[in-house]
């Protein structure tokens, strides 16, 4: 395997230079933005209403009447909230004999069709503004789909995440510590250090964007609802604290800090408009930088060899370089069959390490 | 017997196909012809860049075409027009990966009368659609007859790519309204983001008005058909050109907001289910045997089955989109994977595997410890796939199998061959004699898409390796009474016997190169397929294969005792025997790593 063969092999966490992002449009909405449009990360592409318990009623056949009779019916006006058990439509009826329609939940009636008398309820309707994740140029719109954008950047994968997306300033806040005076409400909040339950709850009174960190273990990540659980496993019963934020992680599940090279990738962007993404989706979840100095900052440490990190084995989340092939190595340690690469690692020493356990961070 | 073969191509053979298998990695797959069939000559792997932080395909396509012509050298790449790339010159066969079936699934809606469904399930079924329901009266008056509230209930559920709304008998308009109604009220605009193709067929004409409330929130196609009467069939394949445009429209969908060669994007699709149900179709045709597939990766397992020429199958974490999915273990309960593990800290240590399995695709175990864990969840999912199959029962008669194959990333990480024997007498707990056989490349799927899209011929015990032979007798004593006794006669070299007893394992081992006859005796109460205690020899002599014979005399169906520390001894007996995994790492887990694994 060559240097550039062994390069490219690696699955690589960092993208830099030109991104290309599809926004997707989740709900009937107004696109703002037009083809060869410049955007600007953060700006708004679409708005749109996003709906949450939606019940249809076939009104006619409920109340067995004729579909003009039924505007007739109704107990309450369009968009009047109402509280669960109200009746919507219908009445009693002598001797309790009439049909009616009770509210499922808190919510409103938004539509009763004129037509055909089909009925929808929802129980919470939100105004929804869709903002670009990376600053560049408009280069597809596909109308009722959503668009793609065109752009420099830099865009860093995260293992896990959950919560949506976020814009803001990027702030970088140690784990041990409250945040500062500096953070603000809104920023993105980036520890080098392991999640933990206690600091998250610190951090969350800042009313953050969002949160990136490096690693969480099992009971902090099932505390704060980041992960799903497995098919019959008990959840505990106290000290949940679903986080409310996107909120993602670099490296996975355990307890391992954040790779100085990735930490100098996300340091390059201090201070800046970045976006975060954070999704239950394997592979959805990732951090958007802007142009400028993370770009330069992963050039530079490309100049020095593929930096990368060890997933898995006695060395997980090492951070090294890798220096070429490891001949005469061809298994893992389980005894799997495996191409495998020198790493000299960055606390020393030089391992052999599967090139499938590695992934380049930068 | 299984006869498996060698790639034999003459240099310089031109005619080659390319299949490309998209999951965790992407592979590339090159088939050359080899007199009339495909065989497969090479196959080129890497990481996947369709996720974060690509979604762009094009980077990990031509790692892999790359690293297919490391791998074969020019053999694979004769010649390359001028000025093309590698990625851009190649053509590609078919598409294999998991969610990537082969056209759109489709709900129908409708009161067509029953000869206008005749002809329009066969349209759509010539336009490759595949129903997953419908909703549908022969009355005129189809408001009456459809709930449409509930069947927008399963409509939400099954998330089909279309919806078919077809209707005979529109004369006042109100059946498309009523559906237009149902249809812009329930489904946009919620957080499962779902936005299916709306096509409306409709007879003699469409309400307009509610083709434009449709077109304001989904990608609407319109046909109008006519006839329909006692003297004109009606004419569904007036349709025929709008179906056309709503595969089309699904198609364009199909890797939306990821950038995909267009090699790939054109090509025909299979999805890895029913490449491995062709596979298994294909190998139990040309070997003229029973052959039962089991394809084990990290997002989905499955069981095919071809028996007596009847096509069954099962599976566990299978999802109708080819994106990267959570590791199957999240699905399977801890107790069933508990079972499986000889000695390990569950819960906590399947859940970390999970995430960091599902964040890292790649990673290998990297311990013999976390690979019995990996074996242990993959067992517990697909003994629940058969188990939770529809009518309740095996789709495999255990009994049989003539041929069990391993595949997928199971089958490209044993440690041990020995392993994929236990994966498969685990699992499929097959009784009397069954060859085993491992596909190492994890290239079945890749055989089967090649196949299903009309490649040809295609050599599917090419990427087969011969493990050996189980001889599980059927029965039942008491742990370490005599079950059966097996005698290898090798051609060349001595006589090997062994008696083994009941609860036990054991392997058989000689010369590979040597045929071997093999005479088995079991007990009065074992049976290996003549009857209880009736000696059995195969007809012809078989070769070693990479284990031998495995004698698992364990009984069926397999039972552990209930005490924890008895059920754990018993599996490690049960590795042990077999020499499975390393010793020195049996039954312990390595609880010291920083990521917990």
């Amino acid at each position: 395997m060559g240097p550039e063969e062994l390069t490219r092999s690696v699955r690589r966490t960092v993208a830099s230079g030109d991104l290309r992002r599809w926004h997707a449009l989740p709900m009937p909405g107004r696109i703002l933005v037009e083809e060869g449009d410049h955007v600007a990360m953060g700006q708004v592409w679409s708005r749109g209403r996003m709906r949450a318990g939606v019940t249809v009623v076939d009104l006619p056949r409920l109340l067995n009447t004729h579909p003009s009779e039924v505007h007739k019916q109704l107990a309450v006006s369009l968009v009047e909230t109402v509280e669960e058990g109200d009746v919507l439509a219908g009445s009693p009826g002598r001797l309790g004999t009439g049909r009616q329609w009770l509210a499922p939940a808190r919510g409103m009636l938004t539509s009763v069709s004129q037509r055909t008398g089909v009925a929808v309820f929802v129980r919470d309707v939100r105004e929804v503004a869709l903002h670009c994740l990376l600053a560049g140029i408009v280069v597809n719109v596909s109308a009722g789909d959503g668009v793609v954008i065109e752009g420099r950047g830099v865009a860093v994968a995260a293992a896990l995440g959950a919560g949506g997306r976020a814009i803001g300033r990027l702030r970088f806040v140690g784990a041990g510590d409250s945040p500062d005076a500096a953070v603000e409400a809104g920023d993105i909040l980036i520890t080098p250090d392991p999640l933990q339950v206690g600091w998250m709850r610190r951090v969350l009174e800042v009313h953050p964007a969002a949160v990136v960190a490096p690693s969480a273990d099992d009971e902090t990540l099932t505390q704060l609802a980041l992960a799903p659980t497995i098919a019959g496993m008990p959840l505990p019963q106290l000290g949940m604290v679903p986080v409310s934020v996107p909120t993602i992680l670099t490296e996975g599940v355990g307890y391992g800090r954040m790779p100085r090279a990735l930490q100098a990738v996300l340091r390059g962007s201090a201070g800046e408009t970045v976006a975060v993404v954070g999704s239950r989706q394997p592979g959805a979840s990732e951090i958007i930088l802007p142009p400028g100095r993370s770009v330069d900052v992963v050039t530079e440490l490309r100049a020095g060899g593929l930096p990368v990190r060890i997933m898995a084995g006695p060395d997980a989340w090492d951070e090294g370089v890798v220096i070429g092939p490891a001949p005469g190595v061809g298994r893992a340690a389980s005894g799997s069959p495996a191409t495998c690469v020198q790493v000299r690692r960055a606390e020393g020493g030089v391992v052999a390490v599967p090139v499938s356990d590695l992934e380049a961070i930068a | 017997m299984y006869q498996g073969s060698d790639v034999e191509v003459a240099p310089g053979a031109g005619s080659r196909a390319m299949v490309v298998e998209l999951g965790s990695e992407i592979r590339v797959g090159v088939f050359v012809l080899a007199g009339s069939e495909y065989r497969l000559l090479t196959v080129g792997d890497a990481a996947s860049t369709l996720d974060a932080p690509d979604f762009d395909l094009t980077l990990g396509y031509e790692t892999a075409l790359a690293r297919a012509q490391s791998l074969a050298g020019a053999f694979a790449f004769p010649t390359l027009p001028m000025g093309s790339t590698l990625a851009s010159a190649q053509s590609v066969a078919a598409v294999v990966g998991r969610g990537l079936e082969s056209g759109p699934s489709c709900f129908l809606i409708g009161n067509l009368v029953g000869s206008d469904l005749e002809v329009l399930e066969a349209a759509l079924d010539q336009h490759g659609f595949r129903p997953v329901g419908r909703a549908v009266t022969a009355a005129r008056v189809f408001r009456d007859r459809i709930d449409g509230p509930a069947t927008l209930d399963v409509v939400s559920a099954q998330r089909p790519d279309v919806i078919l709304v077809a209707l005979g008998d529109d004369h006042d308009g109100h059946g498309l309204a009523y559906m237009a109604d149902l249809l812009v009220g329930g489904v946009p605009g919620t957080e499962s983001g779902y936005a299916p193709v709306i096509a409306v067929v409709g007879k003699g004409g469409v309400d307009e008005r509610a083709v434009t409330a449709l077109k304001q929130v989904f990608l609407v196609h319109v046909a109008t058909i006519q006839g329909g009467t006692s003297e004109v069939e009606v004419g569904i394949r007036d349709s025929s050109l709008m179906l056309d445009r709503v595969v089309k429209s699904v198609d364009d969908r199909r890797f939306r907001g990821r950038l995909v060669p267009e090699p790939i994007a054109r090509a025909p699709t299979q999805s890895t289910a029913s490449a491995i149900e062709i596979a298994a179709q294909g190998l139990a045709a040309q070997q003229g045997l029973n052959v039962v597939v089991v394809s084990l990766d990290d997002d989905q397992v499955m069981i095919a089955g071809c028996q007596a020429n009847e096509l069954a199958s099962v599976g566990a974490g299978q999802r109708s989109d080819f994106a990267r999915a959570h590791h199957v273990a999240l699905h399977t309960p801890v107790d069933r994977v508990a079972q499986w593990i000889a000695d390990a800290p569950l819960p906590q240590a399947m859940r970390l595997t999970a995430l960091n399995r599902s964040a890292h695709p790649s990673a290998l175990a990297f311990s013999p410890a976390e690979l019995q864990l990996w074996h242990a969840i993959w067992i517990a999912a697909a003994r629940q796939a058969i188990r939770d199959s529809e009518d309740g029962r095996s789709p495999i008669n255990q009994e049989g199998v003539d041929l069990a194959v391993l595949t997928g990333r199971a089958a490209q990480t044993v440690g041990r061959p020995v392993q994929a024997a236990l994966l498969l007498a685990n699992i499929l707990e097959t009784v009397g004699i069954t060859q085993f056989a491992l596909d190492p490349a994890s290239s079945l799927a890749m055989h089967g898409a090649l196949a299903g899209v009309g490649g040809g011929q295609v050599g599917l015990e090419t990427s087969l390796v011969p493990l050996g032979v189980c001889i599980a007798p059927k029965g039942r004593a008491r742990p370490g009474e005599p079950a059966v006794l097996v005698e290898v006669r090798p051609d060349s070299g001595s006589r090997i016997e062994r008696e083994v007893a009941a609860g036990s394992l054991d392997v058989i081992q000689w010369d590979s190169r040597v045929p071997a006859e093999i005479r088995i005796w079991p007990h009065p109460r074992f049976d290996v397929g003549l009857g209880n205690g009736r000696p059995a020899q195969l007809k012809v002599s078989v070769e070693a294969g990479l284990i031998g014979v495995v004698v698992d005399a364990r009984g069926r169906p397999l039972s552990w005792p209930d005490e924890q520390h008895a059920r754990q001894a018993r599996l490690q007996e049960w590795f042990r025997s077999v020499d499975a995994f390393p010793a020195s790492t049996t039954g312990t887990v390595q609880k010291g790593s920083r990521n917990g694994a």
